[in-house]
């Protein structure tokens, strides 16, 4: 029974970890722009992260430690410094688009400007954070993250066209405006599989001190919780494209956004909306803080965990307070949400290869792994994901300044 | 050891040089694409037609309307500049003219709706 709750909140959690402002953006331009035609993309990236997520959990299953930690050890601390700068300046661009969507939600349910409300927001989530545990910031965002099946609700009202829907599965390119198609495509592949959720996920597993027998419910939750997950920001997707379309909308601003599900679901559907912003983002805030807080404490091998009291970890609460206040920074001082979260998602696909790479080789190493290391089918998936996450890496800034004006 | 640092540094000024100059020269040399901006007058006049829809519908509220209705009005300022610039011909302008009106107008209907600023 204790095995089932867990898998179930797992589950669960893999809504607030995947539905945030970056999906909820980038999925809403690609299906005001491009119809149903970019979802082969969110299919894909629900997949690698499903991947990810499975073997970074695997890892500290097993090895009883975190991936950030093992990637110090077994590199050396000069290579580690790569990943170490790159995740931490691209998780930091994410997490002040997460502190913009939050503010934006507030701005948008009361008339005051978000500057003001990013301030209040950075407040809260410091507190939380002072105060709660692991479990609290995981798991309690995470249920409340339950009201984004209002755009499942939304896409069925509107009655989408399945069988379309079912070819815009199968990659393909159309015929003009090339360069947005493709920086869409990156952006929303920078939303699914961004680098904190998978090394937020591997400390989540230290936390929850899971063990060799916890690698069923690690398996389980990386799958249907990322497909729950991906399966709400294809429910965004679908209802852009029947919303924003047929009306030749384009998303410049997060204001536009609030009107996708007033249409199918009237009021009700304008309220659950500015909940579902507002919850998501606030969770993948306390989440991104942590991860900022997890990557600096393991990687200079500082005591941390969110169970502890901060005085027991100092410099880690610290570095999440810091963090915090400087993601601030950039909503208070005006600079436009929507932009911000573009261009962060684009850099995160674009950082991909320095946490995917290394880990080709932790998967398959014997001495970490023991009789757990990567089978074919999961190099194979791996090795695809590593190929991608290059791919992403040369293309994300040619296209950012092609298609992301 | 030395005489590689240098060579380092001197191909890191290149690199960076030539990324600058790349930026530069997209952010500088193109001027502004008249379609891509009527898109953009056009998008913002159907938000702001589906607001006053939706706000007569009550199914968002006044204060929401509101936002819509300042961020098109910041909108139809900057498009009007864009356009002007974009606009190389009679035809052009008066395409221009007639999508900013068309934004003006369901500006106006927004404000009827929610009150002037």
């Amino acid at each position: 029974m204790k095995k089932w709750l867990e898998v179930a909140l797992g589950v669960v959690t893999g809504i607030g970890g995947f539905l945030e402002v970056g999906s909820i953006a980038t999925s809403s331009q690609a299906g005001a722009e491009f119809g149903y035609r970019l979802a082969w993309v969110l299919l894909l990236g629900t997949a690698s992260l499903a991947f990810l997520m499975e073997m970074t959990g695997r890892l500290a299953a097993v090895s009883h430690r975190s991936y950030v930690d093992l990637l110090r050890e077994h590199f050396g601390i000069r290579f580690f410094l790569v990943p170490l700068v790159a995740v931490f300046l691209v998780s930091f661009l994410v997490l002040a688009s997460e502190i913009g969507g939050v503010s934006v939600a507030l701005q948008m349910a009361t008339g005051v400007s978000l500057q003001w409300w990013a301030v209040l927001v950075a407040v809260a989530g410091w507190l939380l954070l002072w105060r709660g545990t692991f479990k609290v910031v995981e798991q309690g965002t995470a249920m409340l993250g339950l009201v984004a099946v209002a755009f499942a609700a939304g896409a069925l009202k509107l009655h989408p066209q399945w069988g379309a829907l079912g070819r815009a599965l199968v990659p393909s390119s159309p015929a003009h405006d090339r360069a947005r198609y493709w920086y869409l495509a990156v952006s929303i592949l920078g939303a699914s599989i961004s680098p904190y959720l998978y090394l937020f996920y591997s400390a989540g597993a230290i936390e929850d001190h899971w063990t060799t027998e916890h690698l069923w419910t690690n398996r389980i939750t990386a799958a249907f919780g990322n497909l729950f997950g991906g399966t709400l920001a294809l429910a965004v997707l679908v209802v852009a494209a029947l919303v924003f379309a047929p009306r030749r909308i384009r998303v410049d601003g997060y204001e536009q956004i609030a009107l996708l599900l007033s249409t199918p679901l009237g009021r009700a559907g304008f309220v659950l909306f500015l909940a579902t912003l507002f919850i998501t983002c606030f969770g993948s805030t306390l989440e991104i803080t942590l991860a900022i807080a997890y990557l600096l404490a393991q990687g200079f091998g500082w005591q941390w965990s969110e169970n502890l009291k901060p005085g027991k970890d100092a410099r880690f609460a610290v570095a999440y307070s810091v963090v915090l206040i400087a993601a601030v920074v950039p909503t208070a001082v005006g600079l436009q949400p929507l932009s911000l979260t573009n261009v962060s998602m684009v850099l995160s696909a674009a950082s991909l290869p320095v946490t995917v790479l290394p880990l080709m080789v932790l998967m398959n190493d014997e001495d970490v792994m023991s009789t757990h290391a990567n089978g074919w089918p999961s190099n194979l998936a791996l090795a695809a994901i590593a190929l991608l996450s290059l791919a992403l890496f040369g293309a994300a800034i040619p296209l950012q300044i092609l298609g992301g004006g | 050891m030395r005489i590689r640092l240098r060579r380092l540094r001197r191909q890191w000024r290149v690199v960076t040089a030539l990324a600058v100059l790349a930026a530069v020269s997209s952010a500088c040399g193109k001027p502004p694409d008249l379609e891509k901006e009527l898109g953009t007058v056009q998008s913002w006049t159907a938000t702001a037609r589906l607001a006053d829809d939706q706000r007569g519908r009550g199914a968002i509220s006044r204060v929401y309307a509101r936002q819509i209705r300042d961020r098109a009005a910041e909108a139809l300022g900057q498009e009007r500049k864009t356009l002007e610039q974009a606009a190389r011909s009679d035809a052009d302008r008066a395409r221009a003219r007639a999508a900013t009106d068309s934004l003006a107008a369901a500006i106006r209907g927004l404000d009827q709706l929610v009150g002037r600023p």
